[in-house]
C-alpha cells in the first residue's frame, strides 16, 4: 500500500510535467522600400461644340490618376502642347488671327490632388499645371478622377474646317 | 488517515513543481524564452523535449515596391533552423510565424495583411520517426499578432537530438495607398515542441 501511495504522486508529477516546450527567436526584419510612383490614363476628348452661333467653342478631356509621394516629395500633373492647331486659318496658338483668341482651361482634380489654376494657352512646349499633390499623398487603388475643360474662343476669322491640336499630360511624383 | 494526509500533501507539491518548470501552449502574448546562442538553452529539467539554436537566416530581407497592383517578392527567402532533444516519437512539433504590429513601422499605410509567406520546404534529420512538413504552401497574409500561422509541423523523433530547416518565402502585395517611404516590419518565429 505505502508503494503506491509513493508511485501515484510521482505520475501525478509526470502528468503535471508534459507540457509543450515554446521557443521564440529573434525576428527577421523585412526591409521594405516603398517608391514614389506615378501614373495618369488620359480620355479620349470629345470634339468642340458650342451652343449657339459664336459662343465658345467647349470639350473637355478626363482622367484617372495614380500616385503616391514620399513624407518629402510632392507630385504634379501638367499639360502642354508641342504644336500648334492644325490648318493655316483657324485658331492658333501661336500668331491667332485675332489677338486674345485663347484657348483656356479650368482644372478639376478630385483628393489627394489639389486643381491647378485656371489660365489660358499662350505658348507652346510650356507645362500648364493641372493639379498638385502634398507629400505624402496616395491615390485610391483604383485611381482618382480628374478633367480638363477647355475653351476656344468662337472668332468669325477662323476659315471654315475642322482643327485639331494634341495635349500631352504628364504626372510626376518625388 | 495520516497516509491519505501525506498522499495528498506529496501529489500537490509534486504538481505544483512539475508545473512550474514546464511551459504551457500557448498563443497569449506571454513573454517566450529568450534565445540563447548554446546547445544547452532551454533544457528543462527532468530529461523533456528541448529546443535549442533556434536561428533564422538572414536577418534582413529586402523589398522593393516599384510595382502598385503587383506582388512583389522579397531579396531572399528566410531559413529557418534549430534542434530537438530529448522529443519523443509520436509527439509534434510547429513551427509558427507572426508580427505584433498590424503596420509597418514608419509607414503607417502598409498593413502587415500586405505581407503574405508560404513554406517552400521543410527538412529534418535524425533517428526514430523524426519528420518535417510544409503546411502552407500557398503564399498566405501575415498575422499582426503572434505566435501566427501555423507554418509547418512534423514528429520529433526519438530521444536524440534533431536537426530541422524550414524555408520559408516571402512576397508584398504594392499598392497606391502606400506613401512613398523606408519601412521596416520586425516578423517573429516561434517553435512549439510538446
Amino acid at each position: 500500500m505505502k508503494k503506491l501511495l509513493l508511485a501515484l504522486p510521482l505520475l501525478l508529477l509526470g502528468s503535471s510535467m508534459s507540457y509543450a516546450q515554446i521557443v521564440s527567436v529573434p525576428t527577421t526584419t523585412l526591409n521594405l522600400t516603398v517608391g514614389a510612383e506615378s501614373a495618369i490614363i488620359v480620355g479620349s476628348t470629345p470634339g468642340f461644340s458650342t451652343s449657339t452661333a459664336f459662343a465658345a467653342y467647349n470639350t473637355s478631356t478626363p482622367f484617372t490618376y495614380y500616385i503616391r509621394t514620399s513624407g518629402s516629395g510632392a507630385g504634379a500633373i501638367t499639360v502642354k502642347f508641342t504644336g500648334d492647331w492644325s490648318g493655316t486659318a483657324g485658331p492658333k496658338i501661336v500668331g491667332p488671327p485675332t489677338a486674345g483668341d485663347y484657348l483656356s482651361y479650368v482644372n478639376t482634380v478630385s483628393l489627394p490632388g489639389s486643381a491647378g489654376a485656371a489660365g489660358n494657352v499662350t505658348a507652346l512646349n510650356n507645362a500648364y499645371s493641372v493639379a498638385s499633390f502634398a507629400s505624402g499623398a496616395a491615390s485610391a487603388i483604383g485611381g482618382n478622377t480628374g478633367s480638363v475643360a477647355w475653351s476656344l474662343v468662337n472668332d468669325p476669322n477662323y476659315a471654315q474646317g475642322s482643327y485639331n491640336i494634341t495635349a500631352t499630360f504628364t504626372i510626376s511624383a518625388s | 488517515m495520516r497516509r491519505r494526509i501525506l498522499f495528498a500533501t506529496t501529489s500537490a507539491i509534486l504538481i505544483t513543481a512539475g508545473m512550474a518548470c514546464a511551459q504551457k501552449p500557448t498563443a497569449s502574448t506571454r513573454q517566450p524564452i529568450p534565445a540563447l546562442p548554446s546547445t544547452s538553452q532551454n533544457n528543462l529539467p527532468g530529461g523533456f523535449t528541448a529546443v535549442s539554436q533556434l536561428q533564422a537566416m538572414p536577418d534582413a530581407i529586402p523589398f522593393t515596391a516599384n510595382t502598385p497592383g503587383g506582388s512583389i517578392a522579397g531579396g531572399s527567402v528566410a531559413t529557418i533552423t534549430w534542434n530537438i532533444s530529448q522529443g519523443n516519437n509520436g509527439r509534434t512539433w510547429t513551427l509558427m510565424v507572426g508580427a505584433n504590429s498590424s503596420t509597418f513601422l514608419d509607414c503607417i499605410t502598409v498593413p502587415v495583411s500586405a505581407i503574405s509567406v508560404k513554406c517552400v520546404s521543410a527538412s529534418a534529420s535524425g533517428g526514430g520517426q523524426t519528420s518535417a512538413g510544409c503546411n502552407i504552401s500557398g503564399f498566405t497574409a501575415l498575422p499582426d499578432t503572434l505566435p501566427g500561422l501555423s507554418l509547418a509541423s512534423g514528429n520529433e523523433g526519438n530521444a536524440s537530438s534533431h536537426a530541422y530547416t524550414v524555408v520559408l518565402s516571402y512576397q508584398l502585395t504594392d499598392s497606391w495607398r502606400y506613401t512613398a517611404n523606408k519601412c521596416p516590419l520586425n516578423v517573429s518565429y516561434t517553435v512549439v515542441a510538446q
